[in-house]
């Protein structure tokens, strides 16, 4: 029975990374109705600069505040520079785009600080609580984690419901040209979204990078992941991310312990291909009321 | 309709008739990528990407090394030229790298062409062209096999051979031999090749777990917990050096510490401590890892005096990897001399096959390149890191094997001869 509690911390805490970056794909996806797998490198990039941050001033929160401000700049470049121009032409022109920005930015990356992995120092602990005389897999650092998540999703999830910020980005996103007529600045809420989701993107990558290390291409097998979590959990719902987020990291956990590790991303996208069949709009997605 | 087919298998089987003819005669045009002024050599590894930690290094080092080489006057009055491509650990980017090679770029010859999975998709193509496919960066045994595959020359001593080597130290280590002992493989050729290294030599393990070398950002969290719980007090490791990174620092977090034994090409301390930061040291403190060259510190050896001298003097870091680099580029430009100054790449590959027991290395273990044996390094010895991240050597002994299906490794002593004068050819 411990075992299985291990297994599920374990999974626990690489499931709440993945969803992390499900939530910043998922915020793209809301504000822009794009998915942008450009997502992992923004983040890989901008955690480069917080760590620069950090290797400088020694301390981890402005590394973190670097970050964030990478991150919506960043979000706002890749918008501006890349988005726009083609999202005129259409839907899948943009996410290949999207491609092209992630390349770019991993040869970037080497380019600037190189090849070799890197450590980023936590701000706490990493080392597993000892609670009733034993060490369980999960410490402070992953509690922090879990937190922040938290604390994203709800802030996340107000955001879009419950203020007319966040109705006018659902907006835009829906239909541009109806929000247009109704006086919403659509160009601004757009690239308000991808600002938005550079700033998820960047807490993501913060937060991952003293659990795992950081190179231009350390975070590249997780958008798989996220994205498997993403469109399991409906694209378009926060908690949904989250939720298979998590999930898959349990998957992914147990499969291994259980099983064996080669299995365990098998699994993972089986479980896509059979949401996809049974539920095509996710698990958390609303259907279609009316196909048009 | 079925007439075109016909007709289709007639013309082919006539191309393949004149193919065989073709290449019945001996060539009378010189070989690609020779010219009286030049040499070619290719090489493919990966340069950027999630496995090139450290890697990368090992052509930068070569690369110095043929510099070295083309300022003091060449091999037999030609210059190198080395072409180094990146293929991210992909094996799908190492075949259209390896196509860029033979076509454009015209090489004589590869060279530490890099990764087990990456360097199967290409072996053919190269045999078929009669490339040389000289000093390969993997250790999978199936690749020295000599009839398969007559112009691939290994280097490192075989997977096989390290866990039969790992195998005959714990067996004849008391403290060693009474652990509960468990074994962690990267999935592939890489942990296939060292598990039948261990079945020949007949050792056991309690339990057995692997992972996917795509998969490390993902934690190892699941592995150490099943191996944690089944008690296992002596761990040996089958992975890439980022992969050993990632295990130590899950086990730390979870208080699991058994001894480990860390195979050669994935505990390089320096790539290690970039990744885990200062707790690397402590992490890595009594670690048992085997080795095939003279230990990397032993600057009063005569070999890793002079190279350490050549890779710091090219602006790169001293480390294994450079270090190796440096050693096979040498033993490839004894190769090249060997073959005389009508270079081919048939008089390459007899250079190497009637040579090799000739050539100077920093290895502490006899090289077996002949027409018949394709094996490359011999054996090991036993390393283990002390408080300061240095490898030490446990045995003055090395243990030597074959990659074959059954039988141990056996001990021998080894006696290196010194490098030519100023390590040139």
């Amino acid at each position: 029975m411990t075992t299985f509690i291990d297994y599920l911390l374990g999974g626990f805490s690489s499931g709440a990374v993945i969803a992390l970056f499900a939530l910043a794909l998922v915020l793209v996806w809301r504000s822009t109705r794009i998915v942008n797998f450009a997502q992992v490198g923004q983040a890989m990039f901008t955690t480069f600069i917080a760590l620069a941050v950090q290797v400088a001033t020694g301390s981890w929160i402005l590394a973190l505040l670097a970050g964030l401000a990478a991150g919506a700049i960043l979000g706002l470049i890749v918008y501006a520079l890349v988005l726009r121009p083609v999202q005129r032409l259409d839907t899948s022109g943009s996410i290949i785009a999207t491609f092209g920005v992630l390349i770019s930015l991993q040869a970037l990356a080497s380019m600037i600080w190189g090849g070799d992995p890197k450590s980023f120092a936590p701000p706490v602990a990493n080392d597993g609580l000892e609670i009733a005389g034993r060490i369980w897999p999960i410490s402070w650092y992953d509690i922090l984690v879990y937190v922040v998540t938290a604390v994203l999703v709800v802030a996340l999830t107000l955001l879009f419901t419950r203020t007319s910020l966040g109705l006018s980005m659902r907006a835009s996103a829906f239909n541009p040209e109806v929000a247009k007529l109704s006086g919403i600045r659509v160009n601004r809420m757009l690239a308000f979204g991808w600002a938005l989701a550079g700033v998820v993107g960047a807490v993501a990558g913060v937060l991952i990078a003293p659990t795992a290390s950081l190179s231009p291409n350390s975070f590249d097998i997780l958008l798989i992941f996220a994205f498997t979590a993403a469109v399991v959990g409906g694209l378009d719902s926060l908690i949904g991310a989250v939720a298979f987020g998590v999930g898959t990291g349990l998957v992914l956990a147990l499969v291994t312990g259980y099983g064996e590790a080669g299995d365990a991303p098998i699994v993972v996208l089986i479980l896509l291909a059979i949401t996809l069949v049974v539920r095509p709009g996710g698990a958390f997605g609303r259907g279609k009321s009316r196909a048009v | 309709m079925k007439k075109k087919l016909i007709v289709k298998g007639l013309a082919a089987t006539a191309a393949v008739a004149v193919g065989a003819v073709g290449l019945a005669v001996p060539s009378q045009a010189a070989d690609p990528g020779v010219s009286k002024t030049q040499i070619v050599i290719g090489s493919t590894s990966p340069q950027t990407g999630p496995a090139s930690a450290g890697y990368l290094y090992i052509p930068q080092a070569a690369q110095a090394y043929f510099d070295y080489v083309n300022k003091n006057g060449g091999i037999n009055g030609r210059q190198i030229k080395f072409v180094a491509k990146d293929d991210m650990y992909n094996p799908a980017t190492t075949q259209a790298q390896t196509s860029t090679l033979l076509l454009s770029d015209k090489i004589f010859a590869m060279y530490g062409a890099f990764g087990t999975d990456q360097h199967a998709t290409v072996i053919d193509t190269l045999n078929q062209r009669n490339v040389p496919d000289v000093f390969i960066n993997t250790g999978a045994s199936q690749f020295g096999n000599v009839k398969k595959y007559p112009t691939t020359i290994p280097y490192l001593p075989s997977y096989a051979v390290e866990a039969k080597a790992m195998a005959y130290y714990i067996t004849n280590t008391p403290e060693l031999n009474s652990l509960k002992r468990c074994f962690m493989y990267q999935e592939g050729d890489f942990g296939i090749d060292a598990s039948n290294g261990f079945k020949a030599a007949g050792m056991d393990f309690t339990t057995t777990t692997s992972f996917a070398a795509t998969n490390i950002a993902a934690g190892f969290a699941s592995q150490v917990i099943k191996m944690k719980t089944a008690g296992c007090q002596l761990v040996t490791f089958f992975g890439i050096t980022q992969a050993t990174a990632a295990l130590l620092a899950t086990s730390a977090k979870v208080g699991f510490a058994p001894t480990w034994m860390v195979t050669s090409v994935g505990s390089e301390p320096t790539i290690i401590k970039g990744i885990l930061g200062a707790a690397a040291t402590k992490l890595m403190n009594k670690m048992y890892t085997p080795s095939f060259l003279t230990p990397i510190t032993d600057i009063g050896n005569p070999y890793v005096a002079q190279m350490k001298t050549l890779v710091e003097a090219s602006g790169l870091p001293w480390n294994f990897y450079t270090y190796y680099g440096v050693n096979t580029a040498y033993v490839l430009a004894q190769a090249l001399k060997a073959a005389g100054p009508d270079l081919t790449r048939k008089g390459l590959l007899n250079a190497l096959q009637t040579n090799s027991a000739n050539f100077r290395s920093a290895a502490s273990v006899p090289l077996v390149v002949t027409t018949t044996s394709h094996q490359g390094l011999t054996g090991y010895w036993m390393g283990q890191y002390d408080t300061a991240g240095t490898l030490g050597r446990l045995t003055d002994y090395v243990m030597l094997a074959t990659s074959a299906p059954t039988g141990g490794a056996k001990k021998a002593m080894y006696k290196q001869v010194g490098p030519t004068k100023k390590l040139l050819p």
